[in-house]
């Protein structure tokens, strides 16, 4: 299967609810037509808080972290290139190359591994968007088969 | 149907065929020197008809008539070598991967965990036919 191909499809489904902004650009522009002349004389629209937003907040931090230190490990280069697939789903931006991280442990790799994929089980759970949750639960999955190639499942 | 109903449908559906597929592979490797192969198998099957009894028990429970299997499923050819069962379990087990990850868009609570869950267990099971890390299983992503 072609990775690029997978992650722009997955990145399109993810946009409907991770990229938020579509949303919220699109109720601004349609307020701003049915205000028409009156604009004026009531309040601008504002869009609902994402519920689900502090979850890709912290999902996209998760894997920026990952990919920033496991990117100063020697020996990492596919978790990296697989934790860059996965923030690229969820519409985040990888960590600046300036960057400097430290190296992660060959033990520091498998609990952040291990804390990770509880981590994104978890907001997979408790998410609010179907859409999204898939990403999550794909990512939290990714990351075990990763642990069990390095045979720590 | 409401969404969450059609989906567990549909991923019922889909356990019945991969029992049906896993089972005929089974069978074909049941000849040959492949002891961890027929394991492998065997696992794989087990835990499909085990999910495959919870999906009709979660159909129900969401008053739902659990859909049937079908008479039988069309098997790819040849599948007369261990690498050949290999591969077709592989795919079984990649089809379920992409289902299970549908039901959890579809589904919420305990039913969305029940997919998580089998979503993570099969990918991971993937390495047993020679399936190799993904970092999206489920999305079509390599």
């Amino acid at each position: 299967m072609s990775g690029s191909r997978g992650s722009r499809a997955v990145s399109r489904r993810a946009l409907l609810r991770v990229g938020g902004a579509t949303t919220v650009v699109g109720a601004a522009v349609l307020s701003g037509c049915d205000l028409g002349h009156d604009s004026s004389s009531k309040p601008a629209a504002v869009p609902p808080p994402d519920p689900d937003q502090h979850i890709v907040d912290a999902a996209r931090a998760e894997l920026r972290g990952l990919v920033a230190r496991l990117s100063a490990t020697s020996g990492a280069a596919s978790l990296v290139a697989s934790h860059r697939l996965q923030l690229a789903a969820l519409q985040g931006d990888p960590p600046p190359t300036t960057q400097r991280s430290r190296a992660f442990t060959p033990n520091q790799i498998l609990a952040r591994e291990r804390r990770a994929a509880g981590r994104f089980t978890h907001w997979a759970f408790t998410c609010q968007n179907g859409d999204l949750a898939r990403v999550l639960a794909s990512v939290a999955a990714g990351i075990r088969m990763q642990l069990v190639v390095r045979g720590t499942a | 149907m409401t969404g969450d109903l059609a989906a567990l449908q549909r991923t019922l559906g889909a356990e019945h065929a991969a029992i049906f597929v896993l089972g005929a592979l089974g069978g074909r490797a049941a000849t040959l020197p492949a002891p961890q192969l027929r394991a492998a198998l065997a696992s794989a099957y087990d835990a499909h008809v085990l999910r495959r009894d919870e999906l009709r028990t979660m159909v129900i429970g969401t008053g739902g008539d659990p859909v049937a299997a079908e008479p039988a499923y069309r098997l790819p050819s040849p599948l007369s070598t261990a690498a050949q069962i290999t591969a077709e379990a592989l795919r079984v087990e990649r089809t379920c991967v992409t289902t299970y990850a549908a039901l959890v868009a579809a589904s919420t609570d305990d039913e969305r965990r029940w997919a998580v869950e089998a979503l993570a267990t099969t990918a991971v099971g993937e390495a047993d036919f020679g399936g190799h890390p993904q970092a999206l299983p489920g999305l079509g992503s390599g």
